[in-house]
Order: C-alpha cells, then sequence, then structure tokens
C-alpha cells in the first residue's frame, strides 16, 4: 500500500507548491475527481509523477468508484442512529446496541472524518494528507485529542514532525499522526474499516 | 417555496426538491451536495406523531430532538432559549408575554445566534439562528431561520422540532397555531448521505 489520499483547500494559492513536494514522495496520489480536473494540469509539469488516480461516485470511469459500496459503510457511520430493524433491505447487517449508544449523539462533522477513513481503506490508501483544513477538523484536529486523553481514549499518537523549505518565504510544516486505537462510539467502524494492526498515517500540512 | 400537508409530507417535498436541484460544491477538502436558500412552510399544526416512512432514523432521535425543546442540555443551541435576556425573564417566557398583550407592528424574536460565544473560532454557529413570532387574529405564525441544514440526516428532526415548538408556544400565549415557515440559508448533504437519500426515495417512490 503505497497510496495517499488528499483532502485539501483546492482554492489555496500554494496548492501547486503543496504539490511539488508530493512528487518528490515517489507515491500514489489519489484525489476526488474534481480536485484530479484541477491538479492534473499542475501535476504533469513536473518530471518524475508516474501515479495520480482519482476517486469518484458519479463518474465511473475513475479508478476508484464509489456507489453501492456506502451500503456496506452507512450503517457503521450512524451505528446509534439507524432504524436497523425497519431498514433491513437497504442494511442488511447486525450492530450490537452498546451501552454508549444510549444517548443520540451527533458529532457535526464526524461522519465526513469517518468516510474519510472509509476511503482510504476503499482506495488502499495507507496515509491521509489533510492540507489547510485542520481546523475545520472534527475527530481528527489533535487540539480535540486533549479532551479524549483525559479520558483515557485517545486514538491518535503524534510521530514525527518536519519542515520543509519551499522558497525562502515559503516554508511547509508536516506533522504526522498514526491512528493507534479504537474511536470511541465507532468500535465496530473501527474494526470493520480500519487496520490498527499496520497504522494509518494522518498527515496535516500547513503552509507559514 | 416549498409546501406540504404535514411536517412529513413537507420535509418529503423539501427532499425531493432538492435531490432535483442540489449541485456539488467542493468546501473543506471535501464534496457536499448543496442549495442555497430553501423555505419550507406549513399552513397550521400538523406536527405528527410518527416520523416519516422516508425517514431510517430511531424514534428515539426523535424523542430526543422534541425533549431538547423542553429541558435543553447545557451543549444544545436550544438552551439559549432558556437564557435569561435581563429583568430576571428568560427569552422564551419574555416572547410569551409579548405575544400575550396583542399584535405589534414588530414580530417577536429569539435570538439563538450569541454573538459573544458564537464569534469565537473553536465553537460550533448554531444552525437554527433565530425564531420570530407573529400574531395573525387568534393564530400564532412562527419563523424558524437556518443558516444550514443536513435535510437527509437532522432536517426531519429539525422540522418535527420547531412543528412542537410552535405548538408548545403557542398552547403557552393561548393561542391557536398558525402557519409555520422554516428558511434555511444552505440545505446540504455530504456525498454519501445523498447517495442512500436518493435511494430510498428512488425506490420508495
Amino acid at each position: 500500500m503505497n497510496n495517499m489520499l488528499f483532502l485539501g483547500n483546492i482554492e489555496s494559492p500554494y496548492l501547486k507548491d503543496i504539490l511539488v513536494v508530493l512528487a518528490e514522495s515517489g507515491k500514489t496520489l489519489i484525489l476526488d475527481s474534481k480536485t484530479f480536473k484541477k491538479v492534473e494540469p499542475l501535476y504533469c509539469e513536473k518530471k518524475g509523477i508516474t501515479w495520480l488516480k482519482q476517486w469518484d461516485w458519479k463518474d465511473k470511469n475513475v479508478d476508484y468508484y464509489i456507489d453501492d459500496e456506502i451500503i456496506d459503510v452507512y450503517p457503521y457511520l450512524y451505528p446509534d442512529a439507524l432504524d436497523l430493524r425497519h431498514y433491513k433491505e437497504y442494511f442488511p447487517v447486525e450492530i450490537q446496541s452498546r451501552k454508549s449508544f444510549s444517548n443520540f449523539r451527533l458529532g457535526f462533522g464526524v461522519q465526513e472524518e469517518l468516510f474519510d477513513l472509509y476511503l482510504a481503506h476503499f482506495c488502499q490508501a495507507s496515509e491521509i494528507i489533510y492540507f489547510d483544513i485542520e481546523s475545520s477538523l472534527s475527530l481528527f484536529n489533535p487540539v480535540n485529542q486533549i479532551a479524549y486523553r483525559k479520558s483515557k481514549s485517545e486514538f491518535i499518537k503524534f510521530l514525527s514532525k518536519q519542515t520543509v523549505s519551499i522558497n525562502e518565504r515559503l516554508s511547509l510544516k508536516i506533522r504526522t499522526y498514526e491512528l493507534t486505537g479504537e474511536i470511541p462510539f465507532f468500535h465496530d467502524f473501527t474494526s470493520k474499516f480500519v487496520h490498527l494492526t499496520t497504522p494509518l498515517k494522518i498527515n496535516f500540512y500547513t503552509i507559514h | 417555496m416549498i409546501e406540504g400537508t404535514d411536517v412529513n409530507d413537507c420535509w418529503e417535498n423539501t427532499i425531493r426538491y432538492f435531490l432535483k436541484n442540489a449541485r456539488s460544491q467542493h468546501i473543506q477538502g471535501r464534496e457536499y451536495m448543496a442549495i442555497d436558500d430553501v423555505t419550507a412552510k406549513l399552513n397550521s399544526y400538523t406536527c405528527k406523531q410518527e416520523l416519516s416512512s422516508f425517514c431510517p432514523w430511531k424514534e428515539k432521535s426523535r424523542d430526543y430532538h422534541l425533549k431538547q425543546t423542553i429541558s435543553p442540555g447545557i451543549y444544545s443551541e436550544l438552551s439559549r432559549l432558556y437564557h435569561f435576556a435581563g429583568n430576571h425573564i428568560n427569552q422564551y417566557n419574555y416572547a410569551v408575554e409579548c405575544v400575550k398583550r396583542g399584535k405589534r407592528i414588530k414580530p417577536v424574536v429569539i435570538s439563538l445566534y450569541d454573538p459573544s460565544s458564537d464569534s469565537n473560532n473553536l465553537a460550533a454557529t448554531p444552525c437554527l439562528c433565530q425564531i420570530m413570532f407573529d400574531l395573525d387574529l387568534d393564530k400564532v405564525n412562527m419563523y424558524a431561520t437556518y443558516s444550514v441544514m443536513n435535510l437527509f440526516r437532522i432536517g426531519i428532526l429539525d422540522f418535527h422540532q420547531v412543528a412542537y415548538l410552535h405548538h408548545k408556544f403557542a398552547g403557552a400565549c393561548g393561542k391557536q397555531v398558525g402557519k409555520l415557515s422554516m428558511s434555511i440559508m444552505r440545505a446540504y448533504m455530504p456525498v454519501f448521505d445523498y447517495i442512500i437519500c436518493n435511494k430510498i426515495f428512488d425506490e420508495r417512490g
């Protein structure tokens, strides 16, 4: 698995600078098709780029097409809220209720981040790159891990940080974390779609 | 303007409108299906005891949402209904008193957006920003304004919640329930919600 799933602010003026750094890693970069269309011309200017892939849910002519697969993951995104008894024909799975699910929980944006994990699983990516969107994250925002740590249920672990100089004015700060534990309230999701034995790397890229 | 015969029908019609008109938007690294400026309207009290048959969520989600109108948790945006506005009276009771006094040229406003805390970068801006009440003869009309709503995931629960709040408020004022209007600045769905929603509405008619 030498794939990296890229999720980032595609309006950033530094997008091209990031691509230069990613190009040097030699790994395959997986983007959603809209980002792909924006990025591809920039990428092709650089030599040595061999792999650039895209995923989509509308267009079948992409490297990773997702459609009915959503049904497999959907009940795990909303384990406490989805009525599996009445929607058996759509979601033929059984998820055991847990005590922690006795109250309805809503974490704004949490499902989007879980879906990122599912995408990484689906595209066989070993790394996720979040570029310039860290503050919008809820689950994987390192700041929020402090609260999880207090209840001894942190699930991402700091691994390393490095600074790459882009030019005289700009530098790229990369902080890498590993997903090492069960995600609280989403145990079934974790056991089905996250391989804790080969931890997924979560990278935060920011321009300074 | 989308209308319905009851709160479930209104939600179903709003979803159908959404599925037909929503456009793909790339926001913060992710793709969403979204549509701006949607208004759904109910002409009388038509709150239902059950959730729509198109809604895949458990009934307890609805129960939880309705309970929030009476005893909201400290993190619930609806707790601001009961914030003290001054003179030892909370926003909700003050609005009841105002409506009881009779019709005024200005509708009564309950603000759920709190600039002192919501302008903080780390705080989540409430989805339900404000509620307005106005008297029409002996009926109370209610206008709820949402900044954003995931129509499939939370929409049906929000629709039931405001319809219930409307009923409760009119009762507290000793008036009848009038029209209910819900304005949504941005209705959206993440792609995984959109795919499932489309599948359910496509197969169930």
